[in-house]
């Protein structure tokens, strides 16, 4: 039995949803439930995050009749595409039906981020050898692993504008997207405040309030859209995933041992995607992922990014909805939907109109959270390489 | 969320550290079972599982692994821009801290040495860093 992506379901994404949480998130379930041809009390597994809905909210508010496999899986972002695996998991074992992965978050209206608890893990280091010294975001850790990387790489302003412009320009054909209608030149990029050098404003992500949901199922309904396979999902930790200080290599994160897996298990190389969605809470993070999967060269994702590779028309369109920098943060989560979406279009018909990656048939999405914490998957459509 | 954010200078994972500080010592955890210092304090040790360590003073010099700047308040007490840098010491451990000069002086490589600087009425005191003075006589 092999898994499928069966339904994929989202609310609108702005700054503020007026709605709670649960009411974001039962609206995408049902969705992605309707997407997939299924009655949602069918739903018989959950993938859930800490910090969000918990499987006894989804329960109780789907009406679920049998909710029989529930997982909840910290690793921060690296969270939305390890789901599938644990999704995947359960479905080829037989021990749910259709499992559902869920994020809702009132992430712009509910507060800063530096005020929201944190997921992270060790929250005494954090709290006892960190905050004191002033280091307490997600910009100001990563920005410590982009300033290492800018010592041992070449690495300029310019390449790092090249991943925020190419996310604003795709965000442009995604009337979804937060950012659409506000087009981004590499002026204004270049103007953009500090946040935590080497991270100005348009190197970081945006805050959305909103939910997605996806649905992994044993098999796809017969009516139901074209069914999207899981060929490959994998994911890793960098040494000491509780502490970024003292790990041995700042830049070895847990996306390679996770790639490294999946390109093992399928047989696929990256030159046989047509698109990755790749994790992108900052500009570098593309960059560094870039690399550690195996897109591009240690030392040259820069380069890569600012050839052009990445955009629509490029060799791997990067991002194609507009990512987290430009469509909005739904925790990657959207970023399997839009994976799902391509690979939907590309056995045809209208698909994702100007930006359809045409004839797409394998699609790499990344995920990555707390202390570099990674995931990895290569989604397939029938007319992928089958396994 | 009004005030600085210090340390808890009574919890014992890591008194012995802030109570060295104060004075003026630099103390980190040391493995009873193959000698190696680390950082952060941990109950067991990673590499030889023993589960005893001594806290051991080591010399407040190193190099700056990695550092960023600051520019957005995140946090009470805190006033952009300030620096923070990631010091690998000469005894392997890498400590976070403040930095004492113009953070356009700072670069990854550059020697620093440890200053100790009181935090708080009650004494706390926390880890920043200089840069090195450049002495001529080795
Ligand atoms: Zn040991």
């Amino acid at each position: 039995m092999s898994a499928v992506i069966s339904g994929v379901g989202e609310t609108d994404y702005s700054k503020r949803s007026g709605r709670t949480t649960t009411h974001l998130g039962m609206r995408a379930a049902l969705a992605a439930a309707r997407d997939a041809g299924i009655d949602a009390r069918e739903i018989d597994g959950v993938v859930g995050f800490p910090h969000s809905l918990s499987s006894e909210d989804v329960a109780a508010n789907l009406g679920l009749h049998a909710l029989r496999y529930s997982v909840t899986v910290a690793m921060g972002g690296a969270g939305s595409v390890a789901a599938l695996g644990h999704a995947r998991l359960a479905v080829e074992s037989g021990a749910a039906r259709h499992v559902l992965i869920l994020r809702a978050r009132n992430g712009c209206s509910g507060g800063r981020i530096h005020e929201r608890p944190s997921q992270l893990p060790a929250q005494h280091f954090r709290t006892q050898l960190e905050h004191p010294y002033g280091w307490n975001t997600a910009a100001q850790r990563y920005a410590m692993i982009c300033r290492r990387y800018l010592h041992e790489h070449e690495l300029t302003r310019e390449q790092l504008g090249a991943v925020a412009l190419a996310a604003r320009a795709h965000a442009q054909l995604n009337p979804r997207a937060m950012t659409h209608g506000r087009e981004l030149t590499m002026e204004q990029y270049l103007a953009g405040r500090m946040i935590a050098d080497p991270y100005h404003l348009f190197d970081c992500c945006l805050e959305t309030d909103g939910a997605c949901a996806v649905i992994v199922s044993a098999r796809a309904a017969a009516d139901g859209p074209p069914p999207v396979r899981v060929l490959g999902v994998a994911e890793g930790r960098p040494r000491t995933p509780d502490d970024l200080t003292n790990r041995p290599d700042l830049l070895a994160i847990g996306l390679a041992p996770a790639a490294a897996a999946v390109w093992e298990r399928t047989g696929l190389a990256p030159a046989d995607m047509d698109a990755a969605m790749v994790y992108d809470c900052f500009t570098f993070e593309v960059i560094h992922q870039l690399e550690a999967a195996g897109f591009a060269p240690e030392g040259g994702g820069g380069k890569f990014a600012a050839s052009g590779a990445i955009r629509l028309g490029g060799s791997l369109p990067v991002n194609t909805h507009g990512g987290l920098l430009s469509e909005g943060h739904l925790s990657g989560l959207n970023h399997v939907v839009e994976a799902v979406r391509q690979l939907r279009g590309g056995l045809g018909g209208t698909g994702l109109g100007a930006r359809q990656v045409e004839g797409a048939r394998h699609v790499a999405v990344t995920g990555w959270g707390d202390l570099g914490d990674g995931s990895f998957a290569v989604l397939a459509n029938e007319r992928g390489t089958a396994r | 969320m009004s005030t600085r954010p210090l340390p808890d200078n009574a919890d014992p994972e890591f008194a012995p550290h802030w109570a060295g500080l104060r004075e003026g010592r630099l103390l980190v955890p040391r493995c009873t079972g193959c000698g190696r210092h680390s950082w952060p304090p941990r109950p067991v040790c990673p590499v030889c599982h023993a589960d005893q360590a001594e806290w051991s003073e080591v010399a407040g010099r190193g190099t700056v692994y990695s550092w960023t700047l600051v520019g957005h308040r995140t946090l009470p007490g805190f006033e952009p821009p300030y620096a923070v840098v990631l010091v690998e010491t000469d005894a392997g451990v890498r400590l976070l801290g403040a930095f004492t000069a113009d953070s356009g002086e700072l670069r990854i490589g550059l020697p620093v040495t440890a200053v100790h600087q009181q935090a708080d009425d009650a004494g706390t005191t926390l880890l920043a860093w200089a840069p090195a003075e450049r002495t001529t006589h080795a």
